[in-house]
């Protein structure tokens, strides 16, 4: 797995990986992919999963919670950003 | 209004009575629960499905924790937990069914998802409302063990090695397989065990179908016809018919009309489960009028009547009923012969000596 700055580096667009499964819940998204160990994520996780509907950078992601998240812009891309690394991780986001 | 262990609310309904038809009747006040009744639902068997119901509930606001209390936080944080738990086990599942689907089409073997998925995709009001702890899957009746050896690519073996494989491609209604990780995939050949299966289309059943998308996949489910009459076999020839099986039929209820009868008679459901079964729905207040209707004025055939009775008994009952129901000498022979003599491997998973086997049949003689 690539360190934080690289995966989330602003010109790096990102993408629910083909294949990758879900059920969101209010404040918790559990996404898993192949036979992987299923992932539960909670806080903006479904706001992130739906705006990942279509790959978007970190900076898009953050654009668009902005209006639905009340968080500083800074905390909020921190927490965008830590998020993304968790997917990516996982397998369910794959970076473009 | 605060229900004591399982006690019926102000409405007359018990609270997995109302969360059963949670979405489908109107709902009223929010419903106080104290913390040991919210324990009990979150304790409740996952066939059940009440934990996904009660924590969409708690999120509507018609469900609430007890006034006044600290621990309605609590319990709200233990729902959610255990409905993420169950969540878990469903997506597990959904993606073990995307890698089956495609791969038994790239066999050249047609597919159709049955039950949870297909319920929690296709009919209820939010997947995330639907749980479900396996896979289910349908391929046509003369195509059982080719997809068996297909999925053993996968690394699915069966959970106990079919009686024979002849046997299992002319008789069984499926065959569970699974995985290592321990996720289960039933293999259906047929929609119920014995002669209401046997009478059951496949040709018919694969004839229409209703797309639906999980991981980017397109799968098929059956048509909502077909689903509806499913769902009533579920809740009819069930042993123990669970809020679950019943919600699923309400929800289908919704969809299809008793004027889709026809098509669905033609595909060989029988009319006297689905009024069986509509009619075992009816108290819980949820089915549509003309459901109701339907099913009051029903005509019932008497040997369906004893099916189900049989279905609902031990497998030996069900095994004694589908010998009388008259497959024709042929057939009965292979049947029973499979039944007394089955192949080594299903003997030795199931614990037991041919000898032992053959002195538990002679037991079990009606």
């Amino acid at each position: 797995v690539a360190g934080h700055d690289d995966v989330t580096s602003s010109a790096v667009r990102f993408a629910r990986a083909p294949r990758a499964v879900w059920r969101t819940i209010p404040e918790m998204l559990v996404v898993t992919v192949g036979s992987a160990a299923p992932l539960r994520v909670s806080g903006s996780a479904p706001l992130v999963w739906q705006v990942l509907e279509s790959p978007c950078t970190l900076d898009e992601i953050v654009q668009r919670l902005q209006h639905e998240v009340d968080a500083p812009p800074e905390r909020l891309e921190q927490d965008v950003s830590r998020l993304l690394d968790e997917l990516v991780a996982h397998g369910s986001v794959m970076p473009q | 209004v605060k229900p004591q262990g399982g006690a019926a609310t102000a409405t007359g309904r018990s609270v997995p009575e109302r969360l059963e038809n949670l979405g489908l009747v109107p709902w009223g006040d929010p419903l106080e629960l104290p913390p040991a009744e919210v324990t009990r639902l979150v304790a409740s068997a996952s066939h059940t499905g009440l934990v996904a119901l009660l924590g969409a509930a708690l999120d509507l606001g018609a469900v609430v924790g007890e006034a006044g209390t600290q621990e309605a936080g609590a319990v709200r944080a233990i729902v959610r937990e255990e409905w993420t738990d169950r969540l878990a086990t469903v997506v597990a599942h959904d993606a073990l069914l995307v890698d089956a689907v495609d791969h038994l089409e790239g066999h050249g073997i047609p597919t159709r998802a049955l039950k949870g998925a297909a319920l929690a995709h296709l009919d209820e009001f939010d997947p995330s409302w639907r749980t479900y702890g396996d896979a289910d899957v349908l391929v046509p009746d003369d195509h059982l063990m080719d997809a068996v050896d297909a999925l053993g690519e996968l690394g699915l073996v069966p959970l106990l090695p079919p009686v024979r494989r002849r046997w299992a491609d002319r008789f069984a209604k499926g065959v569970t397989l699974r995985a290592d990780d321990g996720r289960h995939l039933d293999l259906h050949r047929t929609l119920a065990a014995g002669p209401l299966g046997d009478r059951l289309d496949s040709s018919a059943l694969f004839a229409d179908g209703t797309p639906f998308d999980v991981g980017g996949t397109t799968i098929i489910a059956l048509a909502a016809a077909n689903r509806f009459a499913h769902a009533c076999y579920h809740a009819a020839l069930s042993a123990t018919c669970s809020h679950r099986h019943r919600r699923d039929v309400a929800l289908l209820a919704a969809k299809v009309r008793p004027a889709d009868l026809p098509v669905v008679a033609d595909v060989g459901w029988s009319t006297t489960v689905i009024a069986a079964a509509v009619e075992s729905v009816t108290d819980a207040g949820a089915m549509p009028s003309d459901w109701v209707e339907w099913s009051a004025g029903a005509a019932r055939s008497r040997d369906d009547e004893r099916l189900i009775v049989a279905a609902r008994a031990s497998f030996a009952t069900a095994a004694r009923a589908s010998i009388r129901d008259g497959r024709g000498p042929v057939d009965t022979t292979r049947y029973l012969s499979g039944l007394i003599w089955p192949q080594r491997a299903h003997l030795q998973a199931r614990g037991l000596t041919r000898g032992r086997h053959l002195s538990s049949l002679l037991r079990s003689r009606p």
